[in-house]
């Protein structure tokens, strides 16, 4: 909420009149427009792939599956930054709306593939059985009955999907399309004007607020969990096709980032330091890995609340903390930068300040990690264990967080790796003098240092990759232990 | 449970204190805007010259404008060094600047320093045309910026819209020649159909390629391109309108003290460091940009010296009114 | 080992009460079932009296202890054993039945109980690979495994199949009155409830129908509801007159007095070559017994409980007689 609340300050500071101005003006409309286009455009383009994708991984008989499904999840590694700037040079012509799109949409479909792999993986066989029996086609079922299976997984992902779309920065203004966020940065870069910011800011809350509602809506009931391993799906004729596919997208999201890095590496010039770089991994590593702890700490009583209660006060948090994830870093940073000046001065710019901007921004992916890891602890188990003589605690330790673990492990990851491409809250409450991984590279690519910015791109993408590879396995682990 | 909730924040304290040791409160803290590929290298000579510890925290010039404004009187800055007058002009208007002693201030010329002694300038960079001989000859070459929206330079003209050197040459146009000459300029600006451009590197490159007449960028870039490849190497070549003609706006880099800094005296030593001959000398030859010290000659890159460049008369400070500029180049469809 | 005694007890959701007034009570070592339809308030009952619901008001006793709703599941001393188990999927089986019990006394404690429900050895196995029935001895041993006082089980053999019920049933008897525990059984299945209880609690409504002992609830019900919910029974309309009632069976004797309902088991409906003539309909047989559906000259249907070898077939005539006396209720069923 901190976040709102700063919003609040800066919108009205200057009077209501102000506000009405921005609002009114053409320009912001046009903006908000165009975002919420890149945002729906990009969702869609995500889900398809994303549950494509999932379901190659998951049910077919893909020429090597397993690999492929660690590897698409791999994507989520590459900051929208560093996947944009890559396209640039390899694609100069591809800028604006179709740039942006192709970037966000290669980054960012993991979100959706994640969630409806695991809903794939744990889904009831025997509807699609039914559906079978019934004289449906493995086609017609899967447009029927498997789509509707993975319906709330792949929503739950389209709108974190569009989330992250509304708050980027990064690949927008390097493909040049003029977002709703770039109004924002232009508020601080060129006016240095913070009242039309935060206005702007609180626009983009609004449309967050919209879009989450909008999905719970849509979300409809979630699947019937099976006891069986689902049956696997020969792909026939669309064996080769489907695998061309696969291996296209593959060099699409992470072929292209991978091979300019190295053409950078080998052809640049210019040297790096390898201390300079292990201290600088080490910043990132550490801080990350708190941001994704207390995020998790925090995301813990409120997936608790919104997998356990229906209630009005679970629903209300659980939006609360997706508002965040629409708004820019800078926005979020701001807002504890006033914040903490004001009433943590002990805490400002140290890492705990860092960490707990991580989480106001993050918060939505590891609440929703957390909710589906605390859908697989049924309330019954705690009973049994507060019957044979365990308090709340001992039942949380013992049961409920051991049984979600896989769902809250899978969530820490991804925010993990989220925190180390962050940039720009990084840039504002980091300790001075500390150099993360995202700022190096940022510091190097601000001034068009290619080659010395690709050790720190390449390191980046390896320690953001690690999570997103114990994401994949954990995952799978899940499935085993069913 | 307990035990571990303890490990956890064991973790988190040990985690703080040793990524926060190093910045205190007796150390000078500089808030640079500039890059520290650019700067980062002079900043650490600036420990000798001070006597004291110098912590340094980089980042863009108005976000770091923005955080000094939120922190107010709690910040730990004492120095704050832009990448442009625009970003100190806002923090000064809102009081958070320190006034600089006249000496300091008589170290660079009168346009190079804030009317109300809040900043001063270190370096500055002009705008230039850059131009492709082989298509143009620079007689022909606009000399004022009427010029530039003649027809015959239809499609011709390359220009960064979103950048920070092109919304301060025209925010330059709208004080130099008024609201209403800025708005027709720039209708008949768009209606010439200039070529869009991500940033003053890729107009460059466009012109080097071959494949644009001209464009409008600072000096820099050209500089920084001819070090690289040799002056033989690079096809492009620079264009100075002079006149005092807003093409050749000179825009500058510049550094205040932060408004009740407990190193308020290191920090104006650092002002004085960044003054020097040595620290103006790494501007001339590191990052090819023009002393701010008249009396540091322009270096290996043989720049012409800052007094030649005939700029536009301009307050710098008034740079930072880049909100009309904006909404003048919404209106235009620029932006 | 204390007895449980529930007094005027009443929970509910809102303002809505599920149990209403409700009073039985189990001796030390009994065994209670409590049976009722779905939504009778069976499961709130198992749920305040573990202690994860409140009383709105009434008492629960433990011996000479009372349970408000102020004492935490994890104080009460009642163990449970939920529908279909529920095992802990993470834990081995001895760490299911080890999970309630302190470290030092783990490893003995968890062979004697597994051996006690028959699964010695067991113990490294993991839930997943446990049939439906093992998983039930393994919940039962878990629950046991602390010695608690009470131990509540929430219709535990409602997923198993007919021959595995009946089995289990009886271990599960046997284990709880070799662990000397006092039990109490929910259920909808009134054969459940009526094959292995001492006392049977029927609850209807959220109200307490009868509390009796099996062979009363079944010999005596409280009213025709119980006796139609406890078994299956053929019924007529009848006029009782001083211990007699006329029936399409002949004139039975009875209790009632007046008009009402007359109610019979069909074990009492004997087919031979004496009685009411009928024609066989059909036939079910159920293996150990099977039932003859009948109609009767009047067009009346009834139905035999036929023990042993049945000799009849659909379209035979028989005759029908009735063994001993009939129920009789006030009301229409």
């Amino acid at each position: 909420m901190l976040p709102l609340a700063y919003l609040a300050v800066r919108s009205f500071e200057r009077g209501g009149g102000v506000v009405w101005d921005v609002l009114a003006r053409t320009r912001t409309a046009e903006l908000a427009l165009r975002s919420l286009s890149l945002a729906v455009a990009v969702t869609a383009a995500c889900i398809v792939l994303g549950v494509l994708s999932a379901w190659l991984v998951t049910r077919s008989d893909l020429f090597g599956r397993r690999a492929f499904g660690v590897l698409l999840v791999l994507p989520l590694a590459v900051p929208s930054y560093v996947a944009g700037f890559t396209w640039i040079s390899v694609a100069p012509q591809l800028t604006g709306f179709a740039g942006a799109f192709v970037v966000l949409t290669l980054v960012s479909y993991p979100y959706v593939l994640l969630p409806v792999a695991a809903a794939l993986r744990t889904a009831d066989p025997a509807v699609e059985e039914v559906a079978r029996s019934l004289g449906r086609t493995g086609r017609q079922v899967f447009l029927s009955v498997t789509l509707r299976q993975v319906r709330p997984a792949a929503l739950a992902g389209g709108l974190l999907v569009a989330l992250y779309v509304l708050s980027d920065f990064g690949a927008v203004s390097l493909m040049r399309y003029e977002a709703f966020t770039l109004g924002i940065y232009t508020s601080y870069r060129a006016t240095f004007d913070r009242t039309p910011a935060a206005i702007l800011g609180l626009v983009l809350v609004v449309l967050a607020v919209a879009l989450t509602i909008g999905e719970r809506r849509a979300r409809g009931v979630v699947a019937l969990r099976g006891r069986r391993q689902p049956l696997t799906v020969p792909l026939g004729r669309a064996r080769v096709p489907a695998l061309a596919g696969t291996v296209a997208l593959l060099v699409l999201t992470l072929g292209v980032p991978v091979v300019s890095l190295v053409w950078w590496l080998v052809a640049g010039t210019s040297t790096f330091e390898v201390t300079d770089l292990l201290v600088t991994t080490g910043n990132t590593v550490a801080v990350s890995a708190f941001g994704a702890v207390l995020t998790l700490l925090l995301a813990l009583p409120v997936g608790v609340l919104a997998a356990r209660h229906q209630g009005r006060l679970a629903r209300g948090v659980e939006l609360a903390s997706f508002a965040g994830h629409a708004l820019p870093g800078i926005t979020v940073g701001l807002a504890l930068v006033f914040f903490g000046i004001r009433f943590a001065p002990a805490l400002y710019q140290t890492i705990p300040m860092l960490a707990f901007a991580y989480a106001v921004l993050f918060l939505p992916l590891a609440v929703g990690a957390v909710r589906t890891g605390v859908a697989h602890a049924p309330p019954v188990l705690e009973d049994v264990s507060r019957s044979l003589g365990h308090g709340r605690w001992r039942t949380a330790s013992r049961v409920t967080v051991p049984l979600s673990a896989p769902g809250i492990l899978a969530g820490t990851a991804l925010v993990f790796l989220t925190c180390a491409k962050e940039l720009p809250a990084t840039l504002l409450l980091r300790p001075t003098g500390v150099d993360t991984l995202a700022t190096e590279l940022w510091t190097r690519t601000e001034v068009a240092a290619y080659a010395a910015a690709a050790p720190y791109a390449a390191v980046l993408l390896v320690v953001a990759a690690i999570p997103a590879v114990v994401l994949d396995r954990f995952l799978r682990q899940d499935d085993s232990v069913r | 449970m307990r035990c571990r909730a303890r490990t956890v924040t064991l973790v988190a304290a040990l985690l703080a204190s040793t990524l926060t040791a190093c910045s205190s409160a007796n150390d000078l803290i500089i808030y640079s805007g500039r890059n520290e590929q650019l700067v980062g290298a002079l900043l650490d000579q600036l420990e000798d010259a001070v006597g004291i510890d110098v912590e340094v925290r980089y980042g863009g010039s108005g976000e770091m404008a923005a955080q000094l404004l939120e922190e107010g009187q709690g910040t730990e800055a004492d120095l704050f060094f832009s990448q442009d007058a625009g970003a100190l002009g806002a923090v000064g208007a809102q009081g958070r600047l320190a006034e600089l002693p006249a000496d300091v201030l008589g170290m660079v010329p009168e346009n190079y320093r804030a009317r109300d002694r809040r900043w001063v300038a270190t370096s500055a960079r002009a705008r230039v045309i850059a131009f492709d001989p082989r298509v143009v000859d620079e007689d022909e070459l606009p000399g004022s910026i009427e010029e530039v929206v003649d027809p015959k330079w239809k499609g011709k003209v390359g220009y960064a819209p979103t950048n920070a050197s092109w919304q301060a040459f025209v925010t330059s146009v709208r004080v130099l020649k008024g609201e209403d000459f800025a708005r027709d300029w720039l209708r008949k600006f768009a209606a010439n159909e200039p070529k869009r451009f991500d940033n003053n590197i890729s107009i460059l490159k466009a012109v080097d390629d071959g494949r644009l007449p001209f464009g409008l960028i600072n000096h820099y870039y050209w500089y920084a391109m001819v070090a690289e490849k040799s002056e033989a190497g690079v096809k492009a070549r620079l264009h100075r309108s002079g006149g005092g003609d807003p093409l050749s706006l000179v825009n500058v880099a510049g550094v205040a003290v932060i408004q009740g800094s407990n190193q308020s005296e290191a920090a104006q030593k650092a002002v004085r460091f960044l003054l020097s001959e040595q620290a103006q000398r790494h501007f001339a030859d590191v990052t090819a940009e023009y002393p701010a010290n008249p009396g540091v000659q322009p270096g290996r890159h043989r720049l012409p010296p800052i007094t030649d460049l005939q700029a536009p008369d301009i307050d710098l400070s008034q740079l930072s009114s880049l909100q009309e500029t904006v909404k003048l180049l919404q209106e235009a469809g620029l932006s | 080992m204390s007895g449980l005694t529930v007094k005027r007890l009443v929970a509910g959701y809102g303002g809505e009460p599920v149990l209403r007034e409700v009073d039985f009570e189990v001796p030390e070592g009994g065994l209670l079932a409590v049976l009722g339809p779905s939504g009778c308030g069976k499961t709130t009952l198992l749920r305040v009296l573990a202690g994860f619901h409140p009383i709105a008001s009434g008492e629960v006793w433990l011996g000479e202890r009372q349970l408000t709703s102020d004492v935490p599941p994890e104080r009460r001393g009642i163990g449970i054993v939920p529908q279909e188990g529920a095992l802990f999927p993470h834990l081995s089986v001895a760490g299911n039945v080890g999970f309630g019990i302190g470290r030092g006394e783990r490893g003995d404690r968890v062979e004697e109980l597994l051996d006690l429900v028959g699964l010695g050895g067991f113990g490294s196995r993991m839930p997943a690979q446990l049939s439906g029935g093992q998983a039930q001895r393994v919940a039962l041993a878990r629950a046991l495994a602390p010695r608690p006082e009470v131990v509540l089980l929430d219709e535990p053999f409602s997923a198993l199949d007919a021959g595995l019920r009946e089995e289990l049933r009886a271990d599960v008897r046997a284990t709880l009155k070799a662990a000397g525990a006092t039990a109490l059984l929910v259920t909808h299945d009134q054969e459940e409830a009526l094959g292995i209880a001492d006392h049977v609690v029927v609850l209807r409504d959220g109200v307490v129908a009868q509390f009796a002992r099996p062979q009363t609830i079944y010999t005596s019900p409280a009213d025709l509801g119980v006796a139609l919910f406890v078994g299956e029974a053929v019924t007529f309309a009848g006029d009782a007159r001083a211990g007699l009632v006329e029936t399409p069976l002949g004139t039975l004797p009875t209790s009632g007095d007046g008009p009402g309902t007359v109610l019979l088991r069909p074990e009492q409906l004997i087919l031979g070559s004496t009685g009411v003539p009928s024609i066989v309909d059909d036939v079910l047989f159920h293996g150990h017994d099977a039932t003859v559906l009948l109609r009767l000259a009047d067009g009346t249907r009834v139905r035999s409980r036929v023990q042993g070898r049945i000799s009849v077939r659909a379209g035979d005539a028989v005759s029908v007689s009735v063994d001993g006396s009939a129920l009789f209720f006030e009301g229409t069923p």
